[in-house]
């Protein structure tokens, strides 16, 4: 799976929303419930453990994780451009 | 970093918090919001305020002669006064020179403010440590004290903060124990300054010109508390987590060998959050706030005296204090009863 894919999938699993099976990637993750606020903490401690990278403090940013596409491209980055 | 060598615990623990109760009922129609909004967003339904007579010296006064009662202590026992508070009565001199008078104190003891914010009553208890650490004291009074409502924004745009403080205030005397006592007692203690200003109060303070404090700074509403509140929640969840397994890590301990977790009662989602992340059950965790609101450096004292009294928390169960405030400042104390 690509990093989308497993973020997504942890996402569905792990959601605020039981029972979810798809949530709209365009729309703020926290305003359409699929995490509430502090979600957000366990998916950075999820994101560190699955990819091996390290959320500094001045990355902690409730705008990028809470945006489906800017999460993955956050990500994305901090793997580097071989993976 | 290096461990003491003098055995220290907790002796006594009190807390007072103002008898008028203030619920969301009351506040809703001021904030422009809903009373179930509210609660829905912090788990407070009511907190207490003082009335307008009481000062913050008064709060601390209430809270500490009641610590120094279950110590068993006179106030003279005392080798030191140090109290945590954000909303001081004056500018100068701290609470804690009328907090020594108050008590009626007549050796010349140290006393002081510490200003940690909602961090602070940790840090008050890492200078206790470390003071009597040394050997020259016995018995430090550490105080955690706030007066809150005087300085909200009572209106919608001071919704999401207002909605949260209350007044109140909680003490413990930290003191000396003999050489073989072998219960833990370790403090860790954070703080990251680059985030001064995802919560903090602009005024008044001695950076502005002139005045201190303006006209145009009330109108702009620069005297009121001002948060970055979702990535707060994200650095208070992770801060918090940190010191937890930092403390228990240093006192050779796992997190399920201790008792009871007694939070900073920031919110309740937080705090549910944490729980969460902690991996600890809720019914491990001490929870007050529905009741008091946010009590800032206060609230800690507060929830820990409130579950010793109830029973909750009975001689020796192992106990973890966490904090976190402004500043960013954040630390967390276990202890055994």
């Amino acid at each position: 799976m690509d990093t989308r894919d497993v973020i997504r999938r942890y996402l569905i699993e792990h959601s605020a929303k039981p029972g979810i099976s798809t949530f709209d990637e365009e729309r703020s993750l926290l305003d359409q419930g699929v995490l509430d606020s502090f979600d957000l903490v366990n998916l950075v401690t999820f994101l560190e453990t699955e990819f091996g990278i390290t959320v500094a403090d001045d990355e902690i940013d409730a705008a990028v994780l809470s945006a489906f596409d800017r999460l993955c491209a956050f990500v994305e980055g901090k793997r580097g451009p071989t993976r | 970093m290096t461990e003491v060598s003098v055995p220290v615990a907790v002796s006594g623990v009190g807390h007072y918090v103002p008898e008028r109760v203030v619920t969301n009922d009351h506040l809703a129609p001021l904030l422009g919001t809903t009373p179930d909004w509210i609660a829905d967003r912090s788990g407070i339904r009511e907190r207490r305020f003082a009335a307008p007579d009481q000062t913050n010296a008064d709060l601390a006064l209430r809270a500490a002669r009641l610590a120094l009662d279950r110590a068993g202590l006179a106030p003279d026992a005392l080798d030191m006064i140090v109290v945590a508070t954000l909303s001081p009565d004056h500018f100068f001199p701290g609470v804690s020179a009328t907090l020594q008078a108050g008590l009626g104190v007549t050796r010349p003891i140290p006393s002081f403010d510490l200003h940690a914010q909602c961090g602070g009553f940790i840090y008050g208890l890492g200078v206790a440590q470390g003071l009597l650490a040394s050997g020259r004291y016995a018995h430090v009074l550490v105080v955690g004290s706030e007066r809150q409502s005087v300085g909200l924004d009572f209106s919608p745009r001071g919704r999401d903060m207002s909605m949260l403080f209350g007044d109140g205030a909680g003490a413990l005397v930290l003191s000396r124990q003999p050489h073989d006592d072998q219960r833990p007692f370790v403090v860790e203690l954070f703080a990251d300054g680059r985030f001064a200003r995802e919560l903090w109060m602009e005024a008044p303070g001695a950076a502005l010109p002139a005045h201190r404090l303006t006209p145009e700074d009330i109108q702009a509403g620069r005297c009121f508390p001002a948060m970055n509140g979702k990535n707060l929640i994200l650095h208070a969840g992770r801060k918090m987590s940190q010191a937890a397994h930092a403390v228990v890590d240093r006192a050779g301990l796992t997190l399920g060998e201790v008792d009871w977790i007694v939070p900073h009662q920031a919110n309740l989602n937080l705090l549910t959050g944490l729980e969460r992340a902690l991996g600890v059950p809720a019914e491990r965790v001490v929870k007050n706030i529905g009741r008091v609101g946010n009590t800032s450096a206060a609230s800690i004292p507060i929830a820990l005296s409130e579950a010793m009294a109830s029973g909750q928390i009975c001689k020796g169960h192992r106990v973890l204090l966490l904090g976190f405030g402004s500043g960013f400042t954040w630390g967390g104390c276990l202890f055994q009863y």
